[in-house]
């Protein structure tokens, strides 16, 4: 066998496979061997056609198709034991010519990266500004969830929750008819106007009054006309807000005390945009190193990358009860011109994997042995009982590769930032609870 | 008489491709009225090949039946023709 590579793009090389003749001979009398054992030739018992007849009868494309078929695998797999390439994805066989026979594979390999001094990239950490208020924000956002209505007998006043029939009619025709409608009193409420009437009003009284409406109004009914309105208030409820107390803080989660309560609220905040700020110091590092990296991947890699990325874009919109179809409509789109336009994003995020993945390679980064194990169950917990159906679907090959990944990424943006902000790396690290971390700062700093 | 019409076609079967190894024999079906002169000198002119022996015979009409119909299949003339050592004849040729 004769192989000659040569590089023809970027991380791609086509490979020129010459097979010896003693083979593609065997190869192809046994492929003949088959087809005139299924399809018999007329005159001969099956599987006992000469091969000369069966070229004939079937044609000597189809016979060296049919071999490549089989041939072609195997070929392809010494070819690039012989040429010591790496392939990237699955290549593309082509027959160049059949006498001899002459195979063509263009096989993509996998990215080549030259880092620039990534080690010299230093980036202070951002101090998290953090303000007790926002602790009072979210507070005053809980009781507001938490608040109750209960009936009042007084008249309407702003924010209250209202029970109202109204009818409205322009002359003799009814255009509006609601019994038992229940809505906040705001100034926003519909339709128009009913906000200044309905204040001040008791329960069980009722109010007569006209409004009068543009002739651009969106509500064709209405619109340019006068409507005469009876509103009738059935029951006024008062929003009460729950008090801020030890019990409150009780209801709201399971926290013992009010102090429990801000200092669950302080840590939950903290950490949120810690993550945030690590997470934008990631993204400044990443682009730093990208600027110095020079890398070269395979068209294929990128092809991939947009697919995924549409895939999981197709998942989210109909995990929102959308279908893909009226999606494309609505946007008036192709699914070609989504994917042009996610090509630029999803190039950038091959770009970083590549540049992590060779990081974590260099640095000799690792997943934990129980850290996939762990990660399922973690992902598993929140279906409580089903958990155990639903785990074939999570703990599989494919899947824990995939989980694999992420978590080494992960690993590796932690890395990078602790590099670049110069904390000791402890790979233990990402999971101590945040008071030691700070100890950890701590004594480093000393 | 034209060659063609000699010649009707050749017959490709396991018995008659084992023939035309060794034995250089090659079968046709020939015309009815073709006689072993005719069959030489067609297959020398078709084939540019040299003969050097004809054997003919009649191939026996068949009754067949399709259904409720009874008919029956033609008879033909069978030639196998023996080349001279060192001639052959192959019969895909431009296929």
């Amino acid at each position: 066998m004769k192989v000659t590579s040569e590089k023809t793009g970027p991380c791609e090389y086509t490979l020129t496979i010459e097979v010896d003749e003693e083979r593609t001979k065997k190869a192809l009398q046994s492929t003949a061997r088959t087809m005139t054992r299924r399809a018999p030739i007329p005159g001969f018992r099956p599987g006992k056609a000469p091969y000369s007849v069966i070229e004939a009868y079937f044609g000597k494309e189809v016979v060296y198709g049919r071999t490549i078929e089989a041939l072609g695998p195997e070929v392809y797999k010494e070819a690039l034991d012989e040429a010591k390439l790496e392939p990237y994805s699955q290549g593309n066989l082509d027959m160049a010519t059949m006498e001899p026979l002459v195979l063509k594979a263009v096989v993509p390999v996998e990215p080549v990266v030259t880092l620039g001094d990534y080690h010299s990239i230093k980036k202070d950490k951002a101090e998290v500004p953090f303000d007790e208020a926002e602790i009072d924000k979210t507070i005053e956002e809980l009781r507001e969830q938490h608040a109750e209505w209960s009936a009042v007998e007084r008249a309407v006043q702003e924010g209250d929750q209202v029970t109202i029939d109204l009818v409205g009619r322009v002359g003799e025709e009814e255009v509006l008819s609601q019994a038992g409608r229940r809505t906040e009193a705001i100034p926003t409420m519909f339709p128009e106007g009913l906000f200044d009437h309905v204040v001040g009003v008791e329960p069980g009284q009722s109010v007569d009054y006209e409004q009068s409406y543009p002739e651009d109004h969106f509500n064709s009914k209405l619109a340019g006309k006068t409507v005469s309105y009876h509103l009738t208030v059935q029951s006024v409820r008062e929003k009460e807000l729950p008090q801020v107390t030890d019990e409150f803080a009780n209801t709201v989660g399971s926290y013992e005390n009010l102090a429990a309560l801000r200092d669950g609220i302080r840590e939950k905040l903290y950490t949120s945009k810690q993550e945030d700020a690590d997470e934008a110091l990631a993204t400044e590092i990443l682009a730093a190193i990208l600027e110095d990296a020079t890398m070269e991947y395979p068209q294929v890699a990128v092809d991939d990358e947009v697919e995924r990325h549409l895939r999981e874009f197709k998942q989210r919109i109909q995990s929102q009860g959308f279908s893909w179809e009226s999606y494309l409509n609505t946007q008036k789109k192709t699914e070609d011109e989504l994917r042009d336009e996610v090509r630029p994003s999803a190039e950038q995020h091959l770009r970083e994997n590549i540049v992590l993945a060779e990081i974590a390679k260099k640095e000799g980064i690792k997943v934990e042995a129980g850290a996939v194990e762990a990660e399922i169950v973690k992902m598993l917990e929140p279906y409580g009982a089903q958990a155990q159906m639903l785990r074939p679907y999570i703990d599989n090959e494919v899947s824990r590769q995939g989980i694999e990944r992420r978590l080494l990424t992960t690993q590796t943006v932690k890395w990078l930032i602790a590099m670049a902000t110069g904390q000791p790396w402890a790979e233990a690290a990402a999971d101590q609870p945040p008071a030691e971390v700070e100890a950890a700062e701590d004594a480093a700093a000393a | 008489m034209d060659l063609h019409e000699i010649l009707k076609r050749p017959l490709t079967t396991e018995k008659t491709t084992a023939l035309s190894g060794e034995l250089r024999q090659y079968s046709f079906e020939v015309d009815k009225r073709a006689n072993k002169h005719q069959v030489k000198e067609a297959v020398e002119k078709m084939f540019k090949v040299q003969v050097v022996g004809v054997n003919v015979l009649m191939m026996p009409s068949r009754q067949r039946r399709w259904g409720r119909i009874m008919g029956r299949k033609a008879a033909w003339k069978k030639a196998i023709v023996t080349l001279q050592p060192g001639d052959s004849i192959s019969f895909f040729e431009g296929v």
